[in-house]
């Protein structure tokens, strides 16, 4: 279970997060929605410990990850897959190289099997034989499912995915979607999607969490989202353009 | 006056950041060292990177380096005839100072510049941040082989630089002011010995470790996207070569 409770922070005084609390129960699928800047990829990174809130308190199953100093926090990352707004893919490694990092230094996988195990999390990511390309030879896409394969090749049960999707066409979105669902299905993961495809995105998750303005205005079921009293929740899970929403 | 006041204030605060944060940069690098989990496959590509990299460059300047040296007290050996001791005072002031201050410059340039611009490109794109979130510390996947590759080739380019140096002072020294090669080097082993090339080396390492370090927290440290990045690498090559300086005056204080 992912637990997050009361969390704030500011930037050089300008506050991003405002007492955010929110839960993903294990094996549970939750959609952060938003508009830009509302401080969804922060919520991410202090799940995994990359941000350090000013106040409040995130659970990482029994780990109080803000309660933990970065050499205990390395035991709580090695069990989570994080896909990263921008790719963060590593330009000087080659994409097998990539995909096989996170095997090569948790040591899990006998190093003679880690090539047929990338191969096959390449394939799942209808990306074979891309292996020798680097990062910088790879259109958006094909960087979105290496960042994909590369952060479950290790079956981690906890996926943050943020914006996995963004500037992607609506074919490949539906892949990486449909990806995402078969792979949390297979691993049983427990899983936060962060992403402005709420068409795409409500169908895979136990329920939507919308922040707006660095708080949370929404948390439910997609269903109720579009029944929602707030008119800018209705027209993000409804995707309607913000000028038919009456204010 | 008050905008003086302002400014120096400014200034002041700005360099106390910045000597704050690479000292404590440098306590974690310490502690890192003190359980070393060197990634291998990262430690070679540096080795590699930094040294062999840079071979050409630290032999053109260190062959340059010391025909200079010796151009300049050409007229004087001439006018006083006192060829005796041109391999003497050549390889007293390369191997104690021009040597390991000229190819120290040079590698900041090369090296210390091209690893912020690095990791500094790394950090923006998050690259780091995706370290991190594979349970990998930075600092020792990504700080210690550059740290050590840095101490441990700057060493070994001030030997070969050195070597390089004596070449380029006895051609010199034979074609431009007719000191005979055998009074050169008779000179030279007479009068410099392993002390001074030991003070050399013992700085150049010491600058090894000062650009290894500065340049991988400049790089570390970078804020602002592309400008960023660049800012950085312009303060990392500024930091280390005033650094360079500093300690090479303490250390010459010292090891006198």
């Amino acid at each position: 279970m992912i637990r997050v409770e009361g969390l704030c922070h500011a930037f050089e005084g300008v506050p991003v997060l405002r007492d955010v609390s929110l839960q993903v129960p294990t094996g549970g699928t939750l959609g952060l929605i938003g508009p830009g800047g509302a401080g969804k990829s922060l919520v991410l990174k202090a799940i995994c410990g990359l941000l350090r809130p000013d106040s409040g308190r995130v659970w990482v199953g029994a780990d109080e990850v803000t309660a933990l100093g970065e050499r205990a926090l390395m035991a709580v990352r090695g069990r989570i897959g994080m896909i990263f707004q921008n790719y963060a893919l590593f330009d000087a490694l080659t994409v097998g190289e990539n995909v096989a990092f996170p095997l090569m230094r948790l040591g899990t996988v006998p190093a003679e099997a880690v090539q047929a195990r990338v191969a096959a999390r390449l394939a799942q990511v209808h990306l074979p034989g891309i292996e020798h390309l680097l990062p910088s030879e790879l259109s958006g896409g094909m960087k979105k499912r290496v960042c994909l394969a590369r952060a479950t090749i290790h079956a981690p049960p906890i996926l943050l995915c943020d914006d996995p999707t963004a500037g992607l066409d609506p074919v490949t979105t539906g892949r990486i979607f449909t990806l995402l669902k078969a792979l949390q299905a297979d691993q049983g993961a427990t899983v936060i999607i962060v992403s402005h495809e709420v068409a795409a995105l409500a169908p895979i998750c136990d329920r939507l969490v919308m922040l707006r303005g660095g708080a949370v205005v929404f948390d439910g079921p997609a269903a109720e989202g579009a029944r929602a009293a707030d008119p800018e929740v209705r027209a993000f899970v409804d995707q309607r353009p913000v000028f038919e929403v009456e204010r | 006056m008050i905008g003086l006041v302002q400014r120096v204030g400014a200034w002041f605060f700005a360099v106390a950041e910045v000597v704050g944060g690479l000292t404590l940069f440098t306590g974690q690098v310490a502690r890192a060292a003190l359980r070393p989990r060197l990634d291998g496959v990262e430690t070679w590509r540096n080795l590699y990177r930094v040294g062999v990299k840079s071979l050409p460059i630290v032999a053109i300047t260190a062959l340059f380096a010391g025909a200079i040296t010796v151009l300049q007290v050409g007229s004087y050996v001439v006018k006083l005839r006192a060829y005796e001791v041109v391999g003497w005072g050549f390889g007293f002031s390369v191997f104690r100072e021009i040597g390991p201050l000229l190819i120290g410059l040079m590698f900041s340039g090369r090296v210390g510049a091209n690893n912020t611009a690095e990791l500094g490109t790394m950090t923006v794109t998050e690259q780091v941040d995706a370290l991190r979130a594979l349970a990998i510390d930075p600092i020792d996947y990504l700080v210690m082989p550059r740290v050590l590759a840095m101490l441990v080739m700057m060493a070994l380019l001030t030997v070969i630089g050195d070597v390089f140096a004596i070449l380029g002072g006895v051609v010199t020294a034979w074609g431009l002011i007719g000191v005979d090669p055998y009074v050169f080097w008779n000179s030279f082993s007479e009068y410099v010995g392993l002390a001074d090339f030991l003070n050399g080396l013992a700085k150049s390492t010491v600058f090894g470790l000062l650009i290894g370090l500065v340049s991988c927290g400049f790089g570390l440290g970078v804020r602002g996207g592309a400008p960023g990045v660049g800012r950085a690498v312009n303060a990392s090559v500024v930091a280390s070569a005033v650094g360079i300086f500093v300690v090479d005056y303490f250390m010459t204080y010292l090891l006198q």
